[in-house]
C-alpha cells in the first residue's frame, strides 16, 4: 500500500455524495433523511400541543427514542450508501490497472469506520455512558452490514436471526439474556475490543476484491441485479436487457416460458398486437415469467413454513410467532412491481423505439392506456396472489396457534394490505417523461409503508377502522387512475419510455 | 469477332481522392481505349455489374457511361450491353496517348516542387519506376 | 407494388431539438428528394443521431414539425411505417432472443416480408441463427440489424452508422446489398457515417450537419467538381476568389480556404501566388462542420 493519500481518501469517501449530485437525486436523500426525523419530530409537535410542560409524558420518551432510532437508520443507511458506491468503485480493470487502487478503496473504508465508531462514542457513548462497549457495537454491526453488501448470501442469516433472537428470548427471557451478554462484555473487555477491531479490520479489507477472474463475472451481476431494480443512473455502464439471471450460472430457466409463449403465439396467424408487442419488453417484464417465478416462489415458501412448522414442533412452540411475519413480508413483496416497473421497462427503451416503428401497434392515447392498463392489471394480479398467500398463511397459523396473529405482527399486515392495492396509480405515470437515476425512484418503494404506517397510526390512536382507511385510499386512487385516463388522451406516446427526458 | 469485357479488374476507383468517382471511371476507360487495351467491338460490363462489383452507385456508373458516349468512345446499343465505337479499332498514336499522362505527371511535378527535390532527380526516380514495373 | 409517391419521403421544417438550454437541432429545415441515397455528415455530438431519431418521431421535437410520406411523424400510419426502415446505432437490440426468433417475430408486423432475401442474406453473411443476439459478435449483430430493416423492402430506409462494427470486407458486402436495393426499388436511402469513402462510393448526395443545422446539402460529383482548395497569403486569396466569382466555403481562420465555383467542371487556373487544387470529401467534411 502506497502512502495514505488524505486526498484520495477524501475523495472516495465523497464519491457517494457527487455521484447522486450529478444524477441530480440529492433531494431523494435530502427526503429519506425527512422521513427518518419525522417521527420524533411529529411526537414534539403532539407533545408541544396535547401535554407542554410535562417532562414525564411518554410521548416525550417516544421522541426520544425515535430520534436514536432515526439516527441509526440514517447511520445504517449512510454506511450501507458507502459501502455500496466503494464495491462500484472497485472495478475489476480499475483494480488491475491503477495501482494501489484497492488499497486506497481499503483504506477509505478503515477510516470511515473508526470515523463511525468513534461518533458512537462519542455522542450515545457519552449519553449512556459506556463508549467503549457503543463503539465496539457499532464497530460490530457496520462490519457484519458491509459483509452482508459483500456477500449477500449472509442476508440469509439476518432471515434467520429474528428466530433465533425469539427462541433466545423466550427461552431465557429477554432480561436474563441482556443482562448475560452485559456480564459477558464486562468480564471480557479487552478481548472483545480486540476481537471486534481485528475481525471488523479483517472482514472491510476482504470486502474490497483485487481484480481476480472471479471479480468480473461478479462484478457484472451485481450491476445487473442493480439495473434491474433501479433506472440506470449517468455513468452506469451498459449493462444488457438479458434475463437477470443469466449471469448467475448462465441459468436460462425463466427464458424458457418465454420462449414457448413467444414461439406459440407466432405459430399463429391471428395473434393480437397487444400479445405481440408483450413480448418485445422481454423476458424480465412478461407475465408468462411472472407466473412461472411465483409458482417457483410459492413452492419455496411452502418449504420454508414446512421447515418452521416442523422446527416450532421439535423445539416448542414459540416459532410459530414467525408465521405471521412471513405473511407480512409475502404481501410486501407483492409490491415489487411497482419498483421493478420503471426499471425495467427504461432497460428496454432502445428496443421500444424499433415497436413503435412496427405497423399495427397503437401510437399516442391509446398506447398510453394500453401500457397503463397491462402494468395495472399485472400488478393487481400479484397484489391479489399476495392477499391470498399471506391470508392462506395467516389462515394457517392461527389454526395452529389461535390468536397469534394478532400478537405477533400486530396490524402490520392490515396496514399494508390497505395500502397495497391503492398503489396501481404508479402504473399511470406520465410514461413519456420518466427520467432514469432520479431520486424519485425511491418514492414507489417507500409509498406502501408509509401509507399502511399511516393507516396504522390511524388506527390505533384515533380508532379509525381498517376497512373505511381502505376504502377512502382505494377511492382516491381509482379517482386519479381516472384522471390520469383522461389526461393520456392529450399526452404524447408513451413509448420509448422518457423520450421527452 | 468480338471479346466480350467481363474482366473487370480494369477499373477500380479510389475513394477519398479529389478526382469524384464517375471521371475515374471515365479516364480509366480513356486510357484503356487510347492504349489498345479496349478495342472496338469490345463489351462493357452492365451498369448493375460494375456497380455491385466496386460498390459505387449505379447511377454514378451509369453517369460515367452517360458521359462515355458523349464523348464518343462508346455507343449503345438498344437490348445489349455497350461497346467501344467503331472508331477505335487501333490503340491511338503515342502523341495523343502522352497527354492523358499529363495531369499525373503535373500533381507528381508540383509534389517535386514542394519537395525542392532537382528535376533530375525525379527524372530518374520516374525512370526507375517504370524500369520496375516493366521487369514484374 | 406501387404506391402512390408524391410525398417527399422525409420533410422537416422548422426542427429544434433542445436539452435544456443546450439547443442540438436549431430550426432546421431538410427535404430528401425520393430515390436519393443521401450521406449525413456531421462531427461527433452534432446531432445526426437526434435528428434521425427526431424524423422518425422517436422524440419530441421542442419545436417545428417532421414528417415522414407526408404524414406528421408523431402519428404515422401502419402504412407508412410498412414504407419504412431504420438502422439504428445500437445493434445489441433484443439481446434475449435469438436471429430466427428476431426474423420471425418483426416478419409477424409487417405485410410484405421477403423470406428469401432475408435465407439468402443469413446465409451470405454467415449469421448464426440460434444463438442469442447478445452472444453475437458485434458485426453479426449489425448485419442481423440491417438484415431486419431490409427485409420488408422499405421504400425509406435510415441508418445511423450502419457500418461502424463492420470490417471492410463486410462493409463493401454491405454497400454492394445496399446498391442493390437502389438498382431494384430505388429506395430513399439515409445513412449517417464517419467513413467518407463509403460514402464517396454510393451516395448522390450528401448533407452537412453542423450548429443544429443542414449546413449545406448538394449532389456529391457536383460539389467535388465545384470545390477547390486554395493556398497563399489570405491578402492574394481574397483577390482571387473576388476575381473567379467563388464562393468561401470555410470559415475557419488557420485552415486552409475552400470555396466553390458556379462552373462545376472548369477549375479556375492556378496564378504563381495561389495555388488551386481539387478539394476532397474531407476537406469540405472540416470546413463545412466546424
Amino acid at each position: 500500500m502506497s502512502q495514505p493519500h488524505p486526498q484520495s481518501v477524501a475523495r472516495i469517501l465523497a464519491a457517494p455524495w457527487h455521484q447522486r449530485r450529478n444524477a441530480g437525486s440529492l433531494w431523494g436523500v435530502a427526503l429519506v433523511m425527512a422521513l427518518c426525523f419525522a417521527a420524533p419530530v411529529g411526537l414534539l409537535a403532539w407533545h408541544w400541543l396535547v401535554a407542554a410542560g410535562r417532562s414525564d409524558d411518554p410521548l416525550l420518551a417516544g421522541a426520544f427514542r425515535s430520534f436514536w432510532i432515526g439516527v441509526a437508520a440514517l447511520l445504517v443507511a449512510g454506511w450501507a450508501m458507502l459501502v455500496g458506491n466503494v464495491l462500484q468503485q472497485n472495478h475489476p480493470t480499475i483494480t488491475r490497472l491503477v495501482p494501489h487502487h484497492a488499497g486506497q478503496l481499503r483504506l477509505a473504508l478503515l477510516v470511515a469506520w473508526a470515523l463511525a465508531s468513534l461518533a458512537a462514542a462519542a455522542l450515545p457513548g457519552f449519553a449512556f455512558d459506556a463508549p467503549l462497549a457503543w463503539a465496539c457495537g457499532v464497530a460490530a454491526t457496520l462490519a457484519l452490514l458491509a459483509a452482508c453488501l459483500r456477500w449477500p448470501l449472509l442476508l440469509l442469516g439476518g432471515i434467520v436471526s429474528p428466530f433465533v433472537v425469539s427462541w433466545l428470548t423466550t427461552r431465557y427471557g429477554p432480561a436474563t439474556f441482556i443482562d448475560a451478554v452485559w456480564q459477558l462484555w464486562a468480564d471480557h473487555r479487552a478481548l472483545a475490543t480486540g476481537i471486534v477491531v481485528t475481525a471488523g479490520a479483517a472482514i472491510l479489507v476482504a470486502t474490497v476484491r483485487g481484480g481476480d477472474a472471479r471479480h468480473l463475472a461478479a462484478y457484472d451481476s451485481r450491476q445487473r441485479l442493480r439495473q434491474g431494480v433501479m433506472t440506470p443512473r449517468p455513468g452506469d455502464g451498459h449493462v444488457s436487457a438479458c434475463s437477470r439471471y443469466g449471469g448467475i450460472g448462465g441459468l436460462a430457466v425463466h427464458g424458457r416460458p418465454y420462449a414457448w409463449w413467444m414461439a406459440r403465439i407466432l405459430a399463429r396467424r391471428d395473434a393480437s398486437v397487444a400479445s405481440r408487442l408483450l413480448l418485445g419488453f422481454g423476458p424480465a417484464t412478461h407475465w408468462v415469467t411472472r407466473i412461472h417465478e411465483s409458482v417457483l416462489f410459492v413452492i419455496v415458501s411452502s418449504g420454508i413454513c414446512a421447515a418452521i412448522v416442523v422446527l416450532a414442533a421439535f423445539l416448542g412452540q414459540d416459532l410459530r410467532g414467525v408465521l405471521p411475519w412471513l405473511s407480512f413480508s409475502l404481501l410486501t413483496g407483492a409490491s415489487t412491481p411497482a419498483l421493478q416497473a420503471a426499471a425495467q421497462l427504461h432497460r428496454t427503451r432502445s428496443e421500444q423505439a424499433l415497436l413503435v416503428l412496427l405497423p399495427g401497434v397503437p401510437r399516442g392515447a391509446r398506447l398510453n392506456r394500453w401500457l397503463a392498463w397491462q402494468m395495472s392489471a399485472t400488478f393487481i394480479v400479484a397484489a391479489m396472489g399476495g392477499f391470498a398467500l399471506a391470508g392462506a398463511l395467516d389462515v394457517f397459523a392461527e389454526t395452529l396457534t389461535p390468536g397469534v396473529v394478532e400478537s405477533a405482527a400486530g396490524g402490520m399486515t392490515a396496514g399494508i394490505a390497505v395500502a397495497l392495492l391503492p398503489q396501481v396509480a404508479w402504473q399511470w405515470r406520465n410514461w413519456s417523461r420518466l427520467r432514469g437515476g432520479s431520486g424519485k425512484e425511491f418514492l414507489p418503494s417507500f409509498a406502501p409503508f408509509a401509507l399502511g404506517g399511516t393507516a396504522m397510526l390511524l388506527h390505533l390512536w384515533a380508532g379509525v377502522g381498517y376497512m373505511p382507511i381502505g376504502l377512502a385510499l382505494s377511492a382516491a386512487s381509482a379517482g386519479f387512475c381516472a384522471w390520469r385516463w383522461w389526461r393520456m388522451g392529450s399526452e404524447p406516446t408513451a413509448l420509448p419510455i422518457g423520450r421527452w427526458a | 469477332m468480338r471479346s466480350v469485357v467481363t474482366d473487370l479488374s480494369h477499373f477500380s476507383v479510389v475513394a477519398g481522392s479529389p478526382e469524384p468517382i464517375y471521371r475515374q471511371l471515365v479516364a480509366q476507360v480513356r486510357r484503356c481505349v487510347a492504349g489498345g487495351q479496349l478495342k472496338a467491338g469490345d463489351e462493357l460490363p452492365s451498369v448493375r455489374e460494375l456497380a455491385q462489383s466496386l460498390a459505387v452507385n449505379p447511377m454514378t456508373v451509369s453517369k460515367a457511361f452517360g458521359l462515355l458516349e458523349a464523348e464518343g468512345l462508346v455507343t449503345r446499343r438498344r437490348g445489349l450491353a455497350m461497346v467501344i465505337a467503331e472508331q477505335h479499332r487501333h490503340a491511338q498514336p503515342a502523341a495523343e496517348r502522352i497527354d492523358l499522362l499529363r495531369p499525373t505527371l503535373e500533381r507528381a511535378a508540383q509534389e517535386a516542387r514542394q519537395l525542392q527535390l532537382p528535376a533530375a532527380q525525379a527524372l530518374s526516380l520516374f525512370k526507375t519506376i517504370l524500369n520496375e514495373q516493366e521487369g514484374q | 407494388m406501387s404506391s402512390p409517391r408524391n410525398d417527399t419521403p422525409c420533410l422537416a421544417q422548422g426542427l429544434t431539438v433542445a436539452f435544456g438550454a443546450q439547443r442540438v437541432l436549431d430550426d432546421l429545415a431538410w427535404a430528401l428528394p425520393a430515390g436519393r441515397v443521401v450521406g449525413l455528415l456531421g462531427r461527433n455530438g452534432a446531432g445526426k443521431t437526434t435528428l434521425i431519431e427526431t424524423l422518425l418521431g422517436l422524440r419530441e421535437p421542442t419545436a417545428g414539425h417532421a414528417s415522414l410520406f407526408g404524414q406528421p411523424s408523431m402519428t404515422l400510419d401502419d402504412d407508412a411505417r410498412a414504407r419504412v426502415g431504420y438502422v439504428p446505432q445500437r445493434s445489441d437490440l433484443f439481446e434475449w432472443m435469438t436471429a430466427d426468433q428476431l426474423l420471425a417475430y418483426f416478419g409477424s408486423f409487417y405485410p410484405r416480408w421477403n423470406t428469401a432475401k432475408v435465407d439468402g442474406l443469413m446465409s451470405r453473411w454467415d449469421v448464426a441463427r440460434d444463438k442469442p443476439i447478445g452472444r453475437l459478435s458485434g458485426g453479426q449483430q449489425q448485419r442481423l440489424s440491417i438484415i431486419r430493416a431490409l427485409a420488408h423492402e422499405p421504400e425509406l430506409l435510415v441508418l445511423d452508422e450502419p457500418v461502424a462494427s463492420l470490417d471492410p470486407a463486410a462493409r463493401r458486402d454491405f454497400l454492394g446489398e445496399l446498391v442493390d436495393q437502389v438498382m431494384d426499388r430505388s429506395t430513399t436511402i439515409v445513412f449517417s457515417t464517419h467513413i467518407l469513402s463509403d460514402l464517396e462510393r454510393v451516395a448522390l448526395d450528401v448533407a452537412f450537419l453542423s450548429g443544429g443545422k443542414i449546413a449545406l446539402h448538394a449532389p456529391l460529383d457536383e460539389l467535388l467538381d465545384s470545390s477547390v482548395r486554395l493556398g497563399g497569403v489570405p491578402a492574394d486569396i481574397r483577390r482571387f476568389v473576388g476575381e473567379h466569382g467563388l464562393q468561401p466555403i470555410s470559415h475557419d481562420a488557420g485552415g486552409p480556404v475552400i470555396a466553390r465555383g458556379r462552373d462545376a467542371a472548369a477549375m479556375p487556373p492556378a496564378t504563381p501566388t495561389v495555388s488551386v487544387d481539387r478539394a476532397t470529401l474531407e476537406d469540405l467534411f472540416l470546413a463545412l462542420t466546424a
